[in-house]
């Protein structure tokens, strides 16, 4: 369940006043020795007021075999509260006879107990020790943690809810491109559809468009992109009858767009190392067919891509800009780079007994998963076996589908009708970036906008899909400067395949948290 | 209508001067909440006294409640063993324990400390924003705390004189054996054993 940012603040301010309202008192209490009940003060620390007024101060009370005395070890304090004699180490060692103490001596017991202690502790160190374990990991990694990519929200029927990440791999100008992604859990609230989009991270986002794409549908059917940017209505959606990846099944971890992903870790030698996972369908739908693919990348790239930065360190921006200036020969190695990694690469086994290359996947982004359709072509074999090729622990799996392709489809392309500035709470509808003017909007960090669309009716169910293009500015950070290093650099981007092996180790010691620590660690979070 | 008015800015002054007071009570009184089951004297008192030039003047004296015992307060100061009358007593305020405002507010600073640190060091903001979750809760905690008075006991406003006897050194009165002339304030419990 994902709780807004608001409620989680609220909840926090009411967990600490109610555990804060809880006062803290001593009860202190007292026994009269005629009426002693044992059980009262067994195994606490206790005061024995003497008849002469002497103090006994014991950790904890014996009874012994006669009702006329007790024992115990402590210390001994006369009228005058001046110590006597003490048979109790200040380290807590009882050493000596225990003092033995006539009851007819003995003027009261008492007892000090604290109440209402333990909440105020226990919410300290509930909200105290995650905090210090977050800053402490992001301290000593902070490529681990500050970083995103334009981040889009949407009403999914409960709540507001991440839906897509905006052109993940356009870290340039010139490597600006348009992105779609499929908004499969987002819902109408009547005539309008809102979309929040905020900047997230140490980056400028320059966002050239983000309209909406829309096909009436019924409940029944859904519309799927491929990656070439056609949509096909589909039906007939069916789960594999088996996955079989390194680690065995993956059934449960595939069958259902649940966020519950199928993941492998990356290899601890090599991390462009592949693996293949394994799909069997019994039977498939008639007609032509295509796989539906959920997925994101895991931080792999991330890691990588703030790495490369590191390694450039001040000269971060020269390289930019050779890029940005058409140095193809530099865009070519750094293309290189994420070519070694790849994307998820679908086979399907034909009646000759080969795989046959159907399509790849290759959008990048660690945020929210996109879903994909890969045609698959016929094989007339049964059962249908399809096969993806990725590298390991770089990609999430959450659902994998046959489903058959109805027909294609042509999608309604609406801009938004208004743009406000939340931060400002200010409302554009004229002229302004994103509705209706080729000027681009430009976020920084904690930047966030209501994107308004006009839906063509009302009562009408649509399948959405979000069609962005920009591109974002990663910020260099100081630390990371510290670690330049131009020929780690070099061999980045002049032999990635040996990089690849170098930086294994490395990237091993993080991996295991990387993904935690980064949903913990988001710069600005959706309210 | 007044004399409410009245009563509530004298209570208000006595939390007020409570508050103030905690750091001039001498450091052997100026229990935390853990060692109270270790205290082998009284509880520190400041009491107003009234005096015959009105109503409205009164008297302070601070020391260690020795005993309350036939309507009477023994208080130690650090000159003398006094005795007051508990018709004569104004106001009165006891300490048990000091409270823990300022663990709170010092825990939430060392553990605030990292992201300061590492946000001067990395000039980013971000881990500023990591802490907010934990600083909101020891803000809430320590200011909720400081003005927690449970810590004290208050005459007239909320307590009863008569509570205030189980904080004595001798909760059942002063016994006969004792030398009232011998007695004297413990600056230093630490050398209790236990």
């Amino acid at each position: 369940m994902k709780l807004s940012l608001t409620f989680r603040l609220l909840l926090i301010i009411f967990l600490s006043l109610s555990s804060a309202c809880s006062t803290t008192r001593i009860v202190r209490e007292f026994h009269d020795p005629v009426k002693l009940n044992s059980s009262q003060i067994h195994n606490k620390s206790i005061k024995v007021h003497m008849t002469d007024g002497c103090l006994y101060l014991l950790d904890s009370l014996k009874s012994g075999s006669s009702i006329d005395s007790v024992s115990g070890y402590g210390s001994y304090y006369n009228q005058y509260r001046e110590l006597i004699k003490t048979n109790k180490s200040s380290s807590g060692y009882n050493y000596g006879p225990p003092f033995k103490i006539p009851m007819s001596g003995v003027a009261l017991f008492e007892t000090n107990d604290a109440t209402g202690l333990r909440g105020k502790v226990v919410a300290m160190t509930l909200i105290g020790v995650p905090t210090l374990i977050v800053s402490i990991y992001c301290i000593i990694n902070p490529k681990a943690c500050f970083g995103s990519c334009p981040t889009f929200y949407a009403w999914d029927g409960k709540d507001t809810s991440l839906m897509a990440e905006g052109f993940s791999s356009s870290i340039l100008r010139s490597l600006e491109k348009r992105d779609i992604d499929m908004l499969y859990r987002a819902r109408s609230t009547g005539s309008t559809f809102n979309l929040k989009v905020t900047n997230e991270a140490l980056e400028t986002h320059i966002i050239r468009y983000a309209d909406l794409l829309v096909f009436p549908r019924s409940d029944c059917e859904r519309v799927f992109a491929t990656e070439d940017g056609n949509f096909f209505r589909v039906s007939d959606i069916r789960s594999p009858s088996s996955c079989t990846a390194p680690e065995g099944d993956c059934m449960e971890k595939v069958e259902l767009m649940d966020n519950s992903e199928r993941v492998s870790e990356a290899d601890p030698k090599n991390l462009i190392q592949k693996e293949y996972v394994e799909l069997e369908f019994q039977s498939a739908p008639d007609g032509e067919t295509g796989l539906i693919i959920g997925s994101r990348q895991t931080f792999m790239t991330t890691y990588l891509f703030y790495q490369s930065l590191a390694y450039l360190g001040n000269s971060a921006g020269n390289f930019a800009a050779r890029i940005e200036s058409g140095d193809s020969s530099l865009l070519k190695r750094v293309n290189k780079v994420w070519d070694l990694l790849g994307g998820i690469e679908v086979s399907v086994y034909d009646a000759k007994g080969k795989w046959i290359k159907a399509g790849e996947i290759r959008e990048m982004g660690p945020i929210a998963s996109d879903i994909h359709l890969i045609k698959l072509p016929k094989t007339g074999t049964k059962p249908v076996k399809v096969r993806l090729e990725l590298t390991k622990g770089l990609w999430r799996i959450d659902w994998l589908a046959l489903a058959r392709l109805d027909q294609p489809v042509e999608p309604i392309k609406i801009s938004p009708s208004e743009v406000i500035a939340e931060s400002k709470n200010t409302v554009f509808s004229g002229e302004h970036p994103l509705i209706n003017t080729s000027e681009p909007l430009v976020t920084l960090p904690g930047d966030s906008y209501k994107l308004v669309y006009k839906l063509p009716t009302p009562s009408q169910e649509y399948e959405f899909f979000l069609s962005s293009k920009g591109y974002y500015i990663e910020w260099m950070r100081e630390s990371w400067v510290e670690e330049e290093d131009h020929r780690k650099a070099a061999l980045l981007f002049g032999f990635p395949r040996i990089y690849m092996r170098n930086a294994a180790a490395d990237f091993k010691k993080l991996e295991p948290r990387m993904e935690e620590m980064f949903w913990k660690s988001r710069y600005v979070k959706k309210d | 209508m007044l004399k409410k008015i009245n009563k509530i800015s004298i209570f208000l002054c006595v939390l007020l001067l409570s508050a103030c007071k905690t750091a001039m009570i001498p450091s052997g009184y100026r229990l935390p909440l853990r060692d109270v089951k270790k205290e082998i004297t009284g509880s520190w008192i400041d009491i107003n006294k009234r005096t015959r030039a009105g109503p409205g003047s009164a008297d302070t004296l601070s020391g260690e409640l020795i005993a309350i015992q036939n309507d009477t307060l023994y208080v130690l100061t650090s000159s003398r063993l006094i005795t007051i009358p508990s018709e004569n007593v104004k106001n009165a305020v006891l300490y048990i324990f000091i409270n823990r405002s300022g663990s709170f507010a010092s825990v939430t600073s060392l553990v605030f400390a990292p992201d300061i640190i590492a946000a001067i060091a990395n000039k980013l903001g971000g881990f500023l924003i990591l802490g907010i979750p934990w600083v909101i809760t020891g803000t809430i905690l320590s200011a909720v705390e400081s003005g927690d008075k449970s810590n004290l006991l208050i005459y007239p406003e909320r307590d009863r004189l008569i509570e205030f006897r189980d904080f004595s050194r001798f909760p059942r009165g002063i016994p006969p054996e004792v030398d009232k002339s011998k007695l004297h304030l413990v600056v230093n419990q630490s050398g209790r054993s236990y």
